[in-house]
């Protein structure tokens, strides 16, 4: 019986009969009938991407099933010593599950995979594949416990994630490469980063002709953040707490245009405030929110009433624009820390905190 | 109901026998047409039977035979096998006026039969039969390796269909050339 040769429309009914396992089990048959499968693909419910310190776990959720592809790599020294490279383990195939873990050998179009050093080209093949034959319309998922070099640019652009997280315990070391792909090439709706950058005196310097991409971007070691020119994220928390001149470069910064995707700051301060300096060289005015539109918008934020005691807001003024900020300094009544919030009267915001826009 | 016998396809068949009228049969009688596939034996088959097929059935309401003409006219499907015919006519006496059943297990499980099944089916347009064989072939690759699906549904690896490919392109070329030499030939 030659599938090719049936019409296509029966084709097409034999494929809609097929479970998911199946269909990836056909996938990987030849790329002609890739192409079959691509006319009638399949719903994903979730994708999820962990990275484990020797291998990758990719989880495709379907309805009645999941598939979990298990990538194998080994990190090792290169000469210079200051990168790690990812080599596919002894394992030359993927890993699937069905009731017990299953391989097969993959048709890697011509590449050697011994000569492969690394295993970012599998994973990202793999991603590429999956999309032939699934419509991965949800959001993805991913999480890194370690970043090896090479895997993150084989993140699929097209996707939307919903949360991909590189927040070990300790700060991860990262490449310029990998952290310049990350904020300025993704669809993200939350990246929560626990990275530093090994090369010296390292500033992430955003291309400002990309678009912002990121919803909410939640920074745990600022020591690669340009405070000048934030990366492009509707909404930046810096978990870490900064100086008051860090501050002030930020609010100044957004007065003289920069900054200017930010809609929400979440930032720490020590157990003190400066005021002096960090509303250094900004003129402020007094806020022109009322108590409840501010008490909305520190709802928002900020969920821990404790959290929203004391605050004081003022509001500045971008020079080229007239656009609005309000900045709120809150205080924990039982903890001294401080927090900055920065509030930009941008439609979505003025809407949230229930004020007409039209 | 349905009986076959040997015939030819443009002449009129000898008298096909017929299987015993049912106690429930209707007061009015039921009209009949002949079918025949490459074998040439005819397959007479109720209308009501073959109401399961779109093809055969736009065909018929459309030409208002009587029973002679029709007898006299069987329908010729030369490119459906005698015995594939037949299971398709059986399988439409066996349904007649029946709801379908969600599964069907009287399919044939050798492949080179079912798939010529699903071809004919296809063809003749019996949507309910067709969606059975479909489950059917399915399923003969349920929990199979890549390499077992291979065999089973005889795909070609990536590299035999670019060989396939060039192949195809160069018998393509050959004939187009062929064709201009021909056209220059009868212009002369």
């Amino acid at each position: 019986m030659k599938l090719h040769r049936m019409p296509f429309l029966v084709q097409k009914m034999i494929i809609a009969e097929m479970n998911f396992d199946d269909r990836l089990y056909l996938s990987v048959t030849s790329k002609r009938t890739c192409r079959l499968l691509e006319m009638s693909k399949l719903d994903l419910v979730s994708i999820s991407i962990t990275v484990y310190l020797s291998y990758v776990l990719v989880r495709v959720g379907h309805p009645y099933a999941h598939l979990y592809f298990n990538i194998p790599f080994k990190q090792s020294e290169t000469d210079n010593g200051h990168h790690n490279h990812l080599k596919i383990g002894n394992c030359s195939n993927f890993q699937f599950l069905r009731t017990n873990w299953d391989s097969f050998t993959w048709n890697y179009e011509g590449v050697e995979l011994e000569r492969i050093k690394n295993a970012g080209i599998v994973f990202g093949k793999l991603l590429r594949h999956l999309k032939t034959f699934l419509n991965i319309r949800k959001p993805v998922q991913c999480s890194f416990r370690t970043v090896p070099v090479g895997l993150i640019p084989q993140l699929d652009c097209n996707y939307v994630y919903d949360r991909i997280e590189i927040r070990h315990r300790g700060a991860e070391n990262m490449t310029p490469e990998d952290l310049t792909f990350l904020l300025g090439q993704l669809k993200i709706k939350q990246l929560d980063l626990n990275v530093k950058v090994p090369v010296g005196g390292y500033k992430y310097q955003r291309n400002p002709e990309n678009k912002c991409l990121i919803q909410k971007l939640i920074i745990r070691n600022h020591i690669w953040v340009d405070f000048s020119e934030l990366p492009a994220a509707k909404l930046i928390a810096i978990k870490k707490r900064i100086s008051f001149h860090q501050m002030n470069t930020i609010l100044k910064s957004w007065v003289a245009g920069s900054n200017r995707d930010m809609e929400i700051g979440d930032f720490e301060l020590g157990k003190k405030t400066d005021r002096k300096i960090i509303f250094s060289g900004i003129g402020t005015h007094a806020t022109q929110l009322t108590e409840s539109e501010r008490e909305t918008f520190l709802e928002f934020v900020c969920p821990y009433p404790h959290l929203r005691r004391g605050v004081v807001a003022v509001d500045i003024i971008r020079e080229n624009d007239g656009t609005r900020a309000t900045v709120f300094e809150a205080k924990d009544v039982d903890d001294p820390h401080r927090k900055m919030f920065v509030m930009v009267w941008s439609e979505e915001n003025l809407r949230r905190v229930g004020r007409d826009v039209d | 109901m349905s009986s076959t016998e040997q015939g030819t396809s443009s002449a009129a068949p000898a008298e096909p026998t017929t299987a015993p009228e049912s106690a429930a049969a209707p007061e009015v009688p039921e009209s009949f047409y002949y079918v025949h596939g490459k074998d040439k034996v005819v397959h007479k088959v109720s209308a009501g039977a073959l109401q399961h097929s779109a093809l055969i059935h736009g065909m018929i309401s459309n030409l208002g035979y009587t029973e002679e003409q029709a007898k006299a006219n069987p329908f010729p499907f030369e490119n459906i096998d005698g015995d594939i015919l037949q299971m398709v006519v059986d399988w439409c006496n066996q349904h007649k006026g029946k709801p379908t059943p969600p599964e069907d297990t009287n399919l044939p499980k050798q492949k080179e039969k079912l798939f010529d099944l699903v071809l004919a089916v296809n063809y003749l347009e019996i949507k309910e039969l067709l969606t059975y064989c479909c489950k059917q072939v399915a399923m003969m690759v349920k929990g199979k390796s890549p390499e077992e699906i291979r065999e089973i549904w005889m795909i070609p690896t990536d590299a035999e269909d670019e060989a396939a490919e060039k192949e195809a392109k160069k018998r393509a070329g050959k004939e187009a050339a062929g064709e201009t030499a021909a056209a220059a030939g009868d212009a002369k």
